[in-house]
């Protein structure tokens, strides 16, 4: 069994990676090869997820009952919380998972963390490489790199410090990690900055949108660094417990002044511990155009529901994102999240995080005392 | 009466300033007359005809999320703590007389055979009180005034973000009735994140009253200096308690309390059970009583709809769907089995056994069969120290042993389930009576 799964494994990997040999390297597959895929992903985490198993025999689905990858039930980005969506083929205890990703939680330090397992590395690897490559680096083979996002050798249950980490070995020239993973900032931060400024080379900034918050803030008393022409960024994330949340413009106006890199050089990246694979806006290949609407790889499949009937939304009304993502192979593809988008031509607007998915104080007083056990 | 929803350093400097000179005027008025002034304000939100209730009732739905039906209910609710009577019951329940708050009063005994002669003793408020109230019950910011008042303290209140129309216009109101009342409530709104605000808004005060999260409380805590008179009231929650007694005529009227229970506020009060304990034994089974609740529920949402506003309803419905499909999950592996209104935000879940599962918002139960309420103090373990009001359907003869139970265990209100919603102004809250927690004794020997 095993042997069946990572030949499938394989094949996907080769699928996301050699994407890059056309011209048009993330042109939608064929819808063929897609729905293909998706129902012999659906089969095995049928077979391997008992707790997922379970839900789709609720909802009287089997692999045998689906002929379209919209009818597989989708997990809520919550259940991960919860249940060990892990699809493996390997026995229980037999092998490790090649990494565990923990979500990062928000403004409630008590709230329930959820656990994403990753059981094959290289598939999450494959579908990182070109998608990033494409957003961030169309012009360049290699690039310095500075990161305000912690190494994966310090935080490494964190699926963002991997994926930096994963730039790093892909694509970096040379790198320095600027904040450690107590969210303290390295001591000489800003000479690394200020050294970056004074070289010719392009630099490659990443961190989340609340680390280039501090960065304006930590060093505001500071001249701006400046760094060299052709910089970009790359900022993920919200403002997920702060105490003060600027709006995109604002943060991007305060990271152009401070850095010297261009507001339509600073790329957003939406993801999720949830989800292997990310999206972009491309605005490097496509300008100021490009901004605010995010691209998914052909892997991934986005759509906008109503919430209450999980019908898909008309193109440009709002509801309930939800992903199904090829790269999930070794957990569950089909996800609804927890984000409020909008679907244009093919491009996704997010809105932002259902604020009433945080648990109020009540409710967390007695999660915690129905807790019964520790971790499940 | 100051009023401004921008609140800015400047401003709330001026603001307590103008609050220190109102003090002299209100510590001359016998406390029983001020009790009528605000019994005669709050008593103009009960009646069908006042243009200020109109004002209430237009204003309230879209500020607390709550459909104009259910605001209404509220608002009806929260009034009754408002009357005269109300306000002179508070008086005399927690003072043996209510000249305590107006100067000395002779006290009976205290001390041993050698003080027989005693002291005399008087009550005094803070001289400047600040009550930064929280936003999910409209009407917690009136209780927080009117409680103020009845003390004499002059107050800068932040009401809560859900809760600023009633608190402004109960406000507005005593300054039309009275100018030195008036005068002595500053009513200013700012983000609770804005520390520096808060900051500035205690430094000065005697006394600061906090209704909030435990991150919240917590907070503004960490603000207040030693010598200042610190009052918490942060989260809470509420349970219910049903006997198996229950289970049998009746049950219906039961099932409807708990559905009205769980609704009101839409679910958002500390007075909301969050969790049922149905015991084991009764004529129906626990599961038929969880399908009654359910249907009670169904029923409460014709007379008392949610709040229809799309944003909200999205955002909720999205909520809801990330809940109640993890919970279906849970329902699949066989530990719980789930009822819920589809588009109507009421959930049911019942626990054949300890389950974690995620929050669920809206109007949301979660229903669990015990062997013996007797059980249940354990059951709750630590959550205890968050634990208010128990809401109970039991025979009579239980009560006061179930009472002790839950009282030494954390819970601070035993009441019927159809009074879970609305204690009275002068219930112990959270453990103690409102006034006593904002006074100190004097004595004079």
């Amino acid at each position: 069994m095993s042997n069946e799964w990572e030949l499938l494994a394989g094949r996907l990997e080769d699928c996301l990676m050699s994407v890059s040999e056309g011209v048009n390297s993330l042109a939608p597959w064929n819808e063929n090869a897609f729905q293909g895929f998706a129902l012999e992903v659906f089969a095995w985490q049928f077979e391997l997820c008992a707790p997922y198993r379970s839900f789709c025999e609720r909802r009287g689905i089997t692999p045998s009952s689906v002929s379209d990858w919209c009818e597989i039930p989708a997990v809520p980005t919550t259940a991960f919380k919860y249940f060990d969506l892990v699809s493996t083929p390997y026995p229980a205890g037999s092998r490790l998972p090649d990494a565990a990703f923990h979500t990062s939680g928000t403004t409630l330090g008590s709230e329930r963390r959820g656990r994403h397992f990753v059981p094959r590395e290289s598939l999450y690897r494959a579908a990182f490489h070109e998608p990033f490559r494409l957003a961030l680096l169309p012009d360049f083979d290699r690039i310095r790199v500075i990161s305000l996002i912690p190494s994966p050798i310090a935080v490494p249950h964190s699926s963002l410090s991997w994926m930096a980490g994963m730039a790093v070995d892909a694509f970096a020239e040379d790198v320095d990690w600027l904040i450690h993973a107590n969210g303290e900032w390295s001591q000489g931060a800003l000479d690394v900055l200020r050294a970056a400024s004074a070289e010719e080379a392009p630099v490659l900034m990443l961190g989340t949108a609340l680390a280039f918050l501090h960065l304006t803030e930590a060093f505001a008393d500071e001249v701006g660094v400046g760094l060299p022409v052709g910089s970009r960024a790359m900022v993920t994330g919200g403002f997920k417990g702060v105490r003060r949340a600027i709006g995109r413009g604002e943060l991007y106006s305060a990271i152009a002044a401070y850095t010297g890199i261009e507001e339509d050089r600073i790329v957003s990246e939406y993801g999720m511990t949830e989800l292997l694979s990310q999206m972009y806006e491309p605005v490097l290949t496509e300008g100021s155009g490009a901004t605010g609407k995010q691209v998914a790889p052909p892997w991934l499949r986005v759509r906008v529901l109503d919430p209450t009937s999980l019908k898909d939304q008309p193109e440009g009304e709002c509801g309930l994102i939800s992903f199904f993502d090829l790269a999930n192979l070794g957990s569950v593809s089909h996800v609804i999240t927890e984000d409020l988008g909008i679907l244009e031509e093919g491009r996704l607007r997010v809105l932002g995080r259902v604020s009433g998915s945080e648990p109020r104080g009540c409710s967390r007083a007695m999660d915690d005392l129905m807790a019964g056990s520790g971790d499940l | 009466m100051t009023l401004n929803c921008d609140a800015e350093p400047a401003g709330l400097t001026e603001a307590k300033l103008t609050l220190g000179k109102a003090r002299s005027a209100i510590l001359e008025r016998p406390v029983a007359e001020i009790a009528d002034v605000l019994g005669l304000v709050g008593e103009r939100f009960s009646d069908p005809g006042d243009e200020l209730r109109k004002l209430a009732l237009h204003k309230l739905p879209a500020e607390a999320a709550l459909s104009p039906e259910l605001a209404k209910v509220v608002l009806d609710g929260m009034a009754k703590g408002w009357t005269r009577k109300a306000t002179s019951w508070m008086l005399t329940s927690e003072f043996a007389t209510s000249a305590l708050l107006d100067g000395l009063v002779r006290a009976p005994h205290r001390g041993d055979e050698k003080s027989l002669s005693g002291p005399s003793v008087m009550a005094v408020g803070p001289a400047l009180c600040v009550q930064i109230s929280s936003g999910s019950v409209p009407g917690v910011g009136v209780n927080a005034l009117i409680r103020s008042l009845l003390v004499k303290a002059p107050t800068l209140i932040k009401p809560g973000a859900g809760d600023t129309v009633l608190t402004q216009l109960f406000a507005e109101a005593l300054a039309d009735a009275d100018t030195e009342l008036g005068a002595a409530v500053s009513v200013r709104y700012w983000p609770g994140e804005e520390h520096t605000l808060t900051e500035m808004a205690i430094k000065g005060a005697d006394a600061v009253v906090v209704y909030g999260s435990d991150e919240s409380v917590s907070t503004v805590r960490g603000l207040v200096p030693v010598s200042c008179r610190f009052i918490a009231y942060h989260h809470r929650f509420g349970v219910g308690i049903v006997g198996r007694e229950a289970l049998g005529g009746g049950v219906k009227d039961v099932a409807d309390q708990v559905a009205r229970s769980v609704a009101m506020f839409e679910h958002r009060g500390c007075v909301c059970p969050q969790v049922l304990f149905v015991e084991r034994g009764g004529d129906i089974t626990v599961e038929l009583f969880a399908e009654l609740v359910a249907a009670a529920l169904e029923s409460v949402a014709l007379e008392w709809p949610s709040y229809s506003e799309p944003s909200v309803a999205d955002e909720e419905s999205a909520a809801l769907r990330q809940a109640r499909d993890t919970v279906e999950i849970h329902e699949a592996a066989g530990s719980v089995s789930m009822l819920h209104g589809g588009s109507a935000n009421w959930t049911v879940v019942s626990e054949r056994e300890l389950v974690q599962l995620p929050p669920l918002p809206g109007r949301s139960l979660r229903i669990q069969s015990v062997e013996d309420l007797e059980d249940v103090p354990s059951l709750l373990g630590e959550s205890c120290r968050h634990l208010q009001s128990v809401g109970y359907a039991v025979t009579e003869s239980r009560v006061n042993s179930l009472g002790v139970l839950f009282g030494r265990a954390g819970a601070s209100r035993i009441v019927p389930l159809d009074e879970m919603s609305f204690p009275p102004p002068w219930w112990l809250h959270d453990g103690n009576g409102p006034l006593r927690a904002l006074i100190r004794w004097v004595e004079a020997e």
